[in-house]
Order: structure tokens, then sequence, then C-alpha cells
């Protein structure tokens, strides 16, 4: 996804700091379906998932001279933006005066029943993979950005198993995406 | 030191996650320039969310687009135009006017027959609150003034500590990268809190510099301090405080065994309290 005739992520960065609309328009056209996807993870509901990728964009925009390449990747680097983006909202008056809530607490607990957020059957897919209770442990870190004493508190294992536990979920995820494990 | 250990602690994927505290969070940082071993672990977290991540991908409406881009021109064509809140601030006077009327409508009415009278009394109207605003005003200004200079010595400040850290930060990525310099791992002893604590050495040179990524706080009487055992004997090398995040220099030695660190009284011993004895580490 990285990698294109256009531009190399060098260059895109560059050009992105230029305010450029040309490579914002690349930008958009090659990770806007990621992002969304991502934020569509935390709010399953199209409007508002809208609104936020919108948000996360002009971030994107304003931000983007803060980014160094040196610390990481741009992709990663969006990434949190869209997390912090949508973890945000969730956690914001509108959100809860919606009822919200409890559609991604459902979510959280009835992973089986309840899949409608999770429409990308690739996705799906490697989540489905996960024992429930590591597919719960990264929904609740990554996803919904709750802290090691919230998720301890919500799935009732000790404070040190919570980050072991992550670990050995994310070597899974490895295993599965065939990705090099050293 | 062994990595392993912060390897498989799991502490990197909240590091990576935004979940850890602060202090903590700086502890991984100043790992990650240290070890290259460490850093390949983050960017090996960081493959594997973004590849979790790429699986799910959703298009969002066309009208997204087109909405961001709208938005974008404009924010593009303000960027240049922030003179705007120097006409608002200009805006302001308007209030003497908007404070006056009441004061003129009643005076009109009694002034009939005495429009002198009326006049004294809409001058002195005007001039209570002309004072009043321009004292307030100037109280207003003077305190924005004081807010100002605040975060003038506040961004002064901050930018001071970073300017030394950088200065830190490429010494010590210097020395790292020195090719005379010997790394000597500093390993915690049985007992003792778990520390990472390194020694870098030039044998050519005989400097010595010293980082501790986390040895405990000492309390205020005390102080740490550096061992060069020499022929089975130990030799002080100094004391210190704290060498957190940044290479601090110690005395120059031709020759060592070994460098250990103990907690000694402030100002240092003279022989070392070997049950206070942290780190240590071989030469060779």
């Amino acid at each position: 996804m990285l990698t294109s005739e256009l531009y190399t992520e060098e260059s895109l960065i560059q050009q992105l700091k230029l305010h450029d609309e040309q490579a914002f328009n690349y930008l958009y056209d090659n990770y806007s379906k990621s992002l969304f996807g991502i934020i569509y993870q935390i709010i399953p509901t199209q409007e508002i998932a809208e609104d936020v990728v919108q948000q996360v964009f002009i971030k994107i925009w304003k931000n983007i001279d803060s980014f160094e390449p040196s610390k990481g990747r741009l992709y990663t680097w969006m990434l949190n933006i869209t997390r912090n983006q949508a973890i945000d909202y969730t956690r914001s008056k509108d959100f809860n005066r919606q009822g919200q809530t409890i559609a991604i607490t459902k979510n959280v607990y009835n992973t089986e029943s309840n899949t409608a957020a999770i429409r990308d059957t690739g996705f799906k897919k490697i989540l489905e993979q996960l024992p429930v209770e590591k597919r719960k442990l990264i929904e609740l870190s990554y996803f919904l950005g709750y802290t090691q004493e919230e998720i301890s508190k919500i799935m009732d294992i000790p404070l040190g198993t919570v980050k072991t536990r992550l670990r050995n979920t994310l070597i899974d995820l490895r295993k599965m995406m065939n990705l090099k494990s050293t | 030191m062994d990595l392993s250990c912060i390897i498989s602690s799991g502490d990197l994927e909240l590091y990576f996650l935004g979940l850890l505290p602060k202090e903590e969070t700086e502890k991984v940082d100043a790992l990650i320039i240290l070890f290259p071993e460490i850093k390949a672990e983050v960017d090996r977290i960081s493959e594997t969310l973004e590849a979790v991540s790429s699986y799910a991908t959703v298009m969002p409406g066309p009208h997204v687009k087109e909405n961001l881009f709208k938005q974008l021109k404009e924010l593009k064509s303000t960027e240049s135009v922030s003179s705007t809140e120097i006409k608002e601030q200009q805006k302001e006077p308007a209030f003497i006017e908007k404070d006056t009327p009441p004061g003129k409508v009643v005076s009109m009415k009694r002034s009939g027959n005495n429009s002198l009278l009326a006049a004294a009394i809409i001058g002195l109207v005007l001039s209570i609150g002309a004072v009043i605003y321009l004292a307030t005003q100037n109280s207003r200004n003077n305190q924005e003034l004081v807010l100002m200079e605040q975060r003038v010595n506040e961004l002064n400040t901050s930018l001071n500590q970073q300017e030394q850290q950088n200065l830190a930060y490429s010494q010590l990525m210097q020395i790292m990268q020195d090719p005379n310099y010997t790394h000597i791992n500093l390993q915690q002893v049985p007992g003792k809190p778990e520390a990472l604590v390194k020694v870098f050495w030039n044998k050519q040179s005989n400097e010595v510099y010293l980082f501790d990524v986390s040895l405990p706080e000492p309390p205020s009487n005390k102080q740490y301090q550096l061992w060069a055992i020499v022929d089975g004997k130990p030799v002080s090398a100094g004391v210190f405080d704290n060498a957190k995040q940044r290479a601090q220099k110690m005395q120059d030695f031709a020759k060592a065994d070994a460098f250990a660190i103990t907690l000694e009284q402030r100002g240092g011993s003279a022989e070392p309290t070997m049950e206070e004895m942290y780190v240590i580490g071989t030469t060779s």
C-alpha cells in the first residue's frame, strides 16, 4: 500500500508538509478505506464515522509538520491519530447522549452474536481465529483505548496478566498473518 | 543487561498503544535509542498492528472526500490570513457607546428645561464610563501582558531544556557510534531492583562515560558511586545522582577488569559497601 509510481513515502511526506493538495488527494485515495475501517470498528454508525474520518484527515493536514519519520512510519502515525480521534469521540458527551456506548459494549461482549461492526470479511476472519478472550483484549486495548487497569477490571484478570497476554495475542496475530517472527 | 525480560514484559506493547504512564514511556524512549533490539521489537509491534488494521477496510461515502477537500481549501486560504484577530480587537471601543445610551435617554427626558444640566450629566456619564472602561481595559491589558510574559518564559525554559536534552542525546549517540568505545552492560546484583546501566569505555583515550536508564532514585543523603575493579581492587570512578537520558563523564581509566555501582553516603566512600552493590559488569 505504501509503494506507488507517483510517490515514495519520503516524497509524499515532503509534499504533505507543503500542504500540496495533490499529495493529500493521493493520501486520501490510498488510506481513507483503511482508516475509515478502523473508525468503523470503534463507531459502527456510518454518518458519525464519516464525520470522524473527515476530522482525522483535517488533523493530519494540520499536524503533518510535527510528524517525524525517524520516530515511525507515516501509516503508524496516521493510525494513532485515527484511533485517538475515534476513541475521544466515544468518550465525548455527544456520543453518550445518543446511547451509543451500549452498542460498543455489546460489540465487545457479544462478539459472537453482534458482528454488525465487523463488516469486512478479511478482518473478521483474522479476529475470529483468535480465542474470544484474546479478541476482547485487542478490541479493548487497540480499538477502544482502555487503560491497563480498566481492562484488568473488565476482563477480571490481574494487572500484570493484561500486558503479557496482550503480547501473546500480538505474537499469535503475527503468525496468523504470516509475518516473519524475528 | 538481559533485554529479553523487557521485550517479553509486554511493556513495549503498552508503549505502542499509548497506555504506559509518562515516566515509563520516557524510559522506553531511552531504551529505543540505546538498544537496536528494543527498537526492532517496537517496529515489529507496529508492523503487526498495521497489518491487522489493513484488513479492516470500509469505504466512506463519496461525499466525505468532497466535503473534506472543500474544508482543506478553506484551511489553505485562511492559513495566510491570520490578521483577522487584530481587527476584532479594534472593535472593542464600541463598548463606550453601548454603555452610554441609557444615561443619555434618562437625562434627555429631564433636560427639557435645563439643557446645561443635561449636557453636564451626559458629560459626567460619558467621562465616568470612559474612566471605568479605560481602567478595566488597562488592567486587562496588564494581566494579558503578565500572562504573555509568563508564557514566553515557560517556552524559553522548555526550549532550553529541550536544547540541553538534544545536546545530551547527540553526545550519547556520538559515544555509542564511536568504535573506540567498548560498551559494558552492568548486570543487576541478585536481590537488588532490576536496573539497566551502561558504561562506555574508550580504551584509547581512557575516557569513561556512564548511562543509567533505571537505577532507583537515591535518598537525599546518599549517592551512587561507580567503581572500577583494577587488579582485583576497587578504585572509585566518581559519584553521581542521576545519569538518566545523558552520558555522564566519570574518571578516566587505562585499565579495569570490571565496573560496579554501589549506593554510598553523599560524597562517596573510600571503600565500596559490598551489601549496597546494585550492578556489576566485567570488561571482557
